[in-house]
C-alpha cells in the first residue's frame, strides 16, 4: 500500500516504475472508502475523474515525455477553493452557487504540474466555526482519537492526509486554519507569506488576512508544492511578484550559521499548557540546535495586540462579506460560525483601521526581532487537538475574543511564512506541533529548517492506527 | 447622562445591523462584548501606534 508515502517518494517511486499512478489513486480511493464515514475528510468525492486522470498519468509517463514535478500524485482540495469538478460548497447551507466557475489559479497550477484532484475536503463553515451536528455535513474527527477534532478550518485538509486518503492537499489560513489542523492531525502544514500565493477562486473570510498553503507529510513535499503553487496572479491582487525560489533545492539537511529565536509562549497557555509540552519543545529546539543552529531566547512582541488585531480584521472582513445572508439566513448557518462572525457588531469602522495600524507597529517590531534572527520556532499550540467534550469551552474562549494556547493568529497578522511540523505527542498520545516562522518571503530557509528537524526526527513519519478505530455513535 | 448596559449597546448593535440571534445567543454576544472590547482599546494605547499608516494599501489602477 502507498497510502502513508510521501509526494516525494511517491513521486520517485512513480519515475521509476515502482508505482502507478493507477494504483497511487486506487490506494487512496481504499482508504477513504474505509475511512471516510468515521473520520469526516470529504464533502465529495470525484473517484472516476481521479483513476481517468492517473490513467491519461501514466500513459503520458509511458509515452517518455516530460512530466511535471507532481505527475499522477492524489491530492485533495479544501472545499472553499473552486475546483472544475463543481460548486464549492464551504461547508454551507448558504450555499452561493458564484463559487463554481472552475479551477482556482492555484488548482490549475497544481493540475499543470500533474496532480490528480481526489475530492472536495471538509471545512469549518466559510472557514471559520466549529463542527455542528445540526446541520447536514460530517463531523471532522481526529484519525488519532476520533473522540478528539481534526482541527480546522483546513479540517479534511489535515485528516485526509493523516489517514493516507490524499497525498497533499490544499489548506487555507486566515488565524491558523492549516496550521491548527495540521498540528492536531499530526501532519505538516506551511502558510506561506501573504501574497505569495494567489487566493483567487478562493471564498474570502478575511481578504487581508487569507492564505493558501500546502498541507503534506514533510517539509520538502510543502517545498514540493509551494514551487508549484507561488507566483503572483493578475487575478489577485494581494500577490506579489517577488522570485519564486528553488524550494527543494533549498532543502540542504544543515542549519549552520542560522539564529534562531525561541519563545515558548507558555504565558499565554497558563493551565492549558499540556505537561508533555514544555520537554517536547524543549527536545525539538535542541535537534535544531544539534544541526548546527545557534539558538536565542526571544520574546515575540505585542503578541496580545496582534492575535486582537487578527480578530477584529477577521470579524470584521468576515462581516462585511457575510452580512446580507446572516440578516436573511442567520439559522442556516452553524451556531458557531454566525456567533462568530457575529461578533463583527463590537468593532467601529475606527476598531478596524486601528487593528490596520496597530498590524504595522507590530509588524515593525517585529522585523526588528528578524534583524538579529533568522528565523522564530514556537510551539502551534500549548496543548493537542481538542476534544469534543471541550469544544463548548473552546467556543466560550472564542466568543470572548480568545485564542487561548493555539499561538496561530499573530501570525496572520504579521503575513511572515510559518510551517508546523509534528515534534512529538501529549500525555494522552496526541500530536504536538513545532512553528517555524521566517522573514517575509523567505519560504526557503523555514522549509530547510523543517526539512532538516524531519531529517533526524520521526515525528513526522508516525500515522494513526485507523484500523483499530471504530465508527462512533 | 447613563452610561447604556453591555445588553443595551450589544441588543442595539444587533438591531442596527439587522440581525436576529436567538435570546441564548443574544445572552452569549453581550458576555463577550466587555472583553473583546477590551481587547479592540489596547489597539489605541500600543506604544508607536499613534503616527502609524493603517497596513492597506491603494493602487488607483485597476
Amino acid at each position: 500500500m502507498t497510502e502513508h508515502m510521501t509526494l516525494t517518494d511517491a513521486s520517485a517511486a512513480l519515475k521509476a516504475g515502482e508505482v502507478t499512478s493507477v494504483q497511487l489513486v486506487q490506494d487512496a480511493i481504499a482508504v477513504a472508502d474505509e475511512h471516510d464515514a468515521a473520520v469526516g475528510m470529504f464533502l465529495n468525492r470525484t473517484n472516476d475523474q481521479a483513476l481517468a486522470a492517473a490513467e491519461t498519468a501514466d500513459a503520458a509517463l509511458a509515452a517518455g515525455g516530460e512530466v511535471g514535478p507532481l505527475h499522477g500524485m492524489p491530492l485533495g482540495i479544501k472545499d472553499i477553493i473552486t475546483t472544475q469538478e463543481g460548486v464549492s460548497t464551504a461547508q454551507s447551507l448558504v450555499l452561493d452557487p458564484a463559487w463554481s466557475d472552475g479551477d482556482a489559479v492555484v488548482v490549475e497550477r497544481l493540475r499543470a504540474a500533474g496532480a490528480i484532484v481526489m475530492g472536495k475536503l471538509t471545512t469549518m463553515e466559510y472557514a471559520i466555526g466549529m463542527p455542528d451536528a445540526s446541520k447536514p455535513f460530517p463531523i471532522p474527527r481526529n484519525p488519532w482519537n476520533l473522540d478528539h477534532w481534526a482541527g480546522g478550518s483546513s479540517s479534511g485538509s489535515g485528516s485526509s492526509v493523516a489517514a493516507g486518503a490524499v497525498l497533499g492537499a490544499l489548506g487555507t489560513d486566515t488565524g491558523g486554519s492549516i496550521r491548527i489542523p495540521a498540528a492536531f492531525c499530526g501532519i505538516t502544514g506551511l502558510m506561506p507569506t501573504f501574497g505569495r500565493v494567489p487566493k483567487s477562486g478562493c471564498v474570502p473570510l478575511g481578504y487581508t488576512l487569507d492564505h493558501i498553503g500546502p498541507m503534506t507529510r514533510s517539509a520538502r513535499d510543502c517545498a514540493l508544492m509551494l514551487g508549484v503553487m507561488a507566483g503572483p496572479h493578475p487575478s489577485d491582487p494581494t500577490t506579489i511578484d517577488v522570485p519564486v525560489d528553488d524550494y527543494v533545492g533549498g532543502l540542504t539537511g544543515d542549519l549552520t550559521g542560522l539564529r534562531i529565536g525561541v519563545d515558548q509562549l507558555s504565558r499565554i497557555a497558563g493551565d492549558a499548557e499540556d505537561p508533555a509540552l514544555p520537554g517536547t519543545f524543549a527536545a525539538a529546539v535542541a535537534e535544531l540546535e544539534k544541526l548546527g543552529a545557534e539558538i536565542v531566547e526571544i520574546e515575540l512582541p505585542f503578541y496580545a495586540e496582534m492575535s486582537t488585531a487578527c480578530m477584529v480584521m477577521m470579524v470584521s472582513e468576515a462581516m462585511a462579506y457575510h452580512l446580507p445572508d446572516l440578516q436573511s439566513r442567520w439559522s442556516d448557518y452553524f451556531e458557531a460560525t454566525r456567533m462568530t462572525v457575529g461578533m463583527g457588531i463590537y468593532y467601529s469602522a475606527a476598531d478596524y483601521v486601528q487593528a490596520q495600524r496597530a498590524r504595522r507597529v507590530g509588524q515593525l517590531a517585529l522585523a526588528k526581532v528578524f534583524e538579529d534572527v533568522d528565523l522564530i520556532v514556537t510551539p502551534t499550540s500549548g496543548a493537542g487537538a481538542t476534544s469534543f467534550d471541550q469544544m463548548s469551552t473552546f467556543s466560550d474562549r472564542m466568543a470572548e475574543g480568545g485564542f487561548g494556547p493555539i499561538y496561530t493568529p499573530y501570525w496572520d497578522t504579521t503575513g511572515n511564512p510559518v510551517l508546523s511540523a509534528p515534534m512529538g505527542f501529549t500525555q494522552d498520545g496526541l500530536p504536538l506541533s513545532l512553528q517555524i516562522a521566517g522573514r517575509p518571503f523567505d519560504e526557503t530557509t523555514v522549509l530547510r529548517a523543517g526539512d532538516a528537524f524531519q531529517r533526524v526526527t520521526d515525528w513526522h513519519e508516525q500515522v494513526p492506527s485507523l484500523a483499530a478505530v471504530a465508527v462512533p455513535a | 447622562m447613563s452610561t447604556p448596559d453591555d445588553r443595551t449597546i450589544v441588543e442595539s448593535l444587533l438591531a442596527m445591523n439587522g440581525l436576529t440571534p436567538t435570546p441564548a445567543e443574544v445572552d452569549k454576544l453581550v458576555a463577550g462584548y466587555a472583553p473583546s472590547r477590551a481587547a479592540a482599546e489596547t489597539l489605541y494605547t500600543m506604544p508607536g501606534v499613534r503616527y502609524e499608516v493603517p497596513a492597506i494599501t491603494f493602487d488607483p489602477r485597476v
